[in-house]
């Protein structure tokens, strides 16, 4: 854990010092003083308004995916559950596609999603309406089936899908293009207030996961023994998609969809530190902004003065890694 | 009069002055070509990957230009960025226009009037104004003579525009394309205009249905699929059109239907009118 802390300070003061722009160290640390212009005003704008920015909602955004992977999959008890397994990415898009074509001339004043324009807001309340169809279909009156919300997440993607390609049928070429750039996910948005945005859906999720990692670890035994554990099994699996639906809205809403990093860390996490939540947690967490700040920072240079899309990175990066992982831990896995 | 000519005189070479030999970031293969067209090309010092055809290799590419980046942007400390209406993100317009960097968003149009107000544009962006005006004056010119010459021609030529994309259908050129404009400036009737605007996937039934005498494909799309015997092979019901009965397929080059109706639009259409009617 400490470990991880320093390698994430590391990698965090590295993406401040690396970009297509070379910039002299100490320029760097003067432009991170507010005031008094000893640096060239460009190289305080590209500091404070481009690298600062995306530095730290890289951090957020990474940290609040590997978070609500880690839930999503202590909470089906299946590996192969991320964020996106309950729809909320699919409906999230679909949102952000409904927003591009059909409406990209309106704007949408809705107080907290005001300062992030109109394709965010719908994609957060694509997500969240997503997520919530798919929990109803999942719930009858005996509690909720994880399987049967699955099932669901996986019809309701195939449903955001075919909306998605009948939004494509009859949106013009440039609304496809912003469409299907949104769709692979980038940090360029950074901007202060949906930093701000990020990091106290980070804070409010953290504190909440965390008070119940216990009750996840119950859970891991399965249902019904959490149930003779004195857990308030519905209630916890609604509150937790909720969160999740909300997390991966918000992230969503500020950078596009990235997939990978909610799938793939926390099982870095397991390997690390084992399965228990109390720790998997935090780790997960740290290890999430870890990732998505070193695949940003190749984004970023890779192929300048071009950028290459952040999801690309993650897949590139993460699969060879995690699958020389799988290899190792074979045995503890079976 | 007389003092207002020369105020206006005044006008026009101060403003010259004040353009000329700005450090420009061109976005857009519509306005790179215009910029060499008009002689500015010593003002770029970067552009997007579609602009990439008229640049030599080290003129820097910033990629797509709807994923700017605006840090390397920056770095190459230009006065003014010009680019068509999907230039972006928002958020990198943003930071450039607050270092101090003028933005300007030119048309991508696919008329001839969006053309000549495009080459005006880029003529007072880039202090080649007189440059510019005989552009203008040309391009209208090639329009006239090219509309002449059809008066004359009176067959014309149902053309279909595909552009096939390796397992996905075909996308037609429907109105409001530079591909429209092209084959009307060729001579040609384009069959899918009356039905769908831009470019859109159309059934091969749909296509059967325009009976189209002729298929104009990009030279890409040509090259991919195998010219006509692997266009019939991927749409076989083409056979059973004018087009496909005579193996009549055309080619253009692709750089002529990206950026709006460009200069090379124009050379193309005249091609394409010879290679129809011949002469």
């Amino acid at each position: 854990m400490p470990l991880i802390m320093g390698l994430l300070l590391f990698a965090s003061i590295s993406s401040i010092l690396v970009g297509p722009m070379s910039i002299h160290v100490s320029d760097v640390l003067w432009a991170l003083l507010p005031g008094k212009g000893t640096v060239a005003p460009h190289i305080e704008l590209i500091i404070q308004q481009v690298r600062l920015p995306r530095t730290l909602l890289c951090i957020a955004i990474g940290a609040i995916l590997a978070l609500c992977g880690a839930v999503m999959q202590g909470l089906f008890r299946n590996p192969l559950a991320d964020p996106g397994i309950i729809g909320v990415a699919g409906g999230a898009s679909l949102g952000a596609a409904m927003a591009i074509v059909l409406f990209s001339g309106l704007a949408v004043s809705y107080p907290l999603l005001l300062t992030l324009g109109t394709v965010p807001a719908f994609a957060f309340i694509g997500g969240v309406v997503t997520t919530w169809v798919v929990y109803q279909l999942g719930t009858d009156r005996s509690g909720t089936s994880v399987t049967v919300m699955l099932l669901a997440g996986v019809a309701i993607g195939a449903l955001s899908g075919a909306a998605l390609g009948l939004l494509n049928f009859y949106a013009d070429d440039q609304a496809l293009r912003d469409l299907s750039l949104w769709t692979m996910g980038s940090l360029a948005g950074a901007t202060w207030p949906g930093i701000s945005l990020a990091f106290s859906t980070l804070a409010i999720l953290f504190w909440l996961f965390n008070r119940r990692a216990s009750a996840l670890n119950a859970l891991l035994l399965g249902e019904s023994e959490a149930k003779h554990l004195g857990i308030h099994v519905q209630q916890l699996k609604r509150l937790l998609i909720l969160l999740c639906a909300a997390g991966v809205g918000v992230a969503v809403s500020l950078s596009g969809v990235i997939g990978f990093v909610g799938l793939i860390v926390p099982h870095l996490g397991r390997m690390l530190a084992g399965p228990n939540h109390k720790t998997l947690l935090p780790l997960s967490a740290l290890l999430g902004a870890l990732i998505l700040l070193i695949s940003d920072m190749l984004a970023r240079v890779a192929a300048a003065p071009a950028e290459l899309p952040v999801g690309i990175i993650t897949a590139l990066i993460g699969a060879p890694f995690f699958i020389t992982l799988l290899m190792k831990q074979r045995g503890r896995l079976q | 009069m007389k003092h207002a000519a020369l105020s206006a005189l005044l006008f026009l070479t101060t403003s010259t002055t004040a353009w000329a030999g700005e450090r420009i970031i061109s976005a857009g293969s519509g306005i790179t070509e215009l910029m060499y067209a008009v002689g500015a090309e010593d003002q770029i010092v970067a552009v997007d990957i579609t602009s990439k055809s008229y640049v030599g290799e080290d003129v820097p590419k910033l990629g797509y230009h709807r994923q700017l980046s605006a840090e390397s942007m920056i770095a190459l400390h230009p006065d003014r960025v010009l680019g068509s209406e999907d230039m972006g993100p928002e958020t990198t317009l943003n930071l450039l226009r607050q270092a101090g960097i003028k933005i300007d968003i030119l048309n991508s149009g696919e008329t001839v009037e969006d053309l000549a107000s495009r080459v005006i544009q880029v003529g007072e962006l880039t202090g080649k104004q007189e440059a510019a005006k005989i552009l203008v004056d040309t391009i209208h010119q090639q329009v006239t003579s090219i509309q002449q010459r059809l008066t004359a021609q009176s067959d014309r030529q149902r053309i279909l525009f595909l552009t096939i994309h390796g397992g996905r259908a075909p996308m037609v050129g429907g109105r409001h394309t530079t591909a429209d404009t092209l084959i009307q400036l060729a001579g040609g009737i384009n069959p899918a205009a009356e039905q769908i605007a831009s470019y859109k996937p159309l059934s091969a039934e749909a296509m059967l249905a325009m009976q189209p005498d002729i298929i104009l494909l990009s030279t890409h799309t040509s090259q991919t699929i195998g010219g006509i015997d692997g266009l019939l092979k991927t749409l076989p019901l083409l056979a059973a059109t004018p087009a496909g009965q005579q193996k009549k397929i055309l080619t253009i080059d692709g750089t002529a239907l990206i950026g709006g109706l460009n200069l090379k639009s124009l050379e193309e259409a005249e091609r394409l009118n010879q290679a129809i009617y011949g002469q």
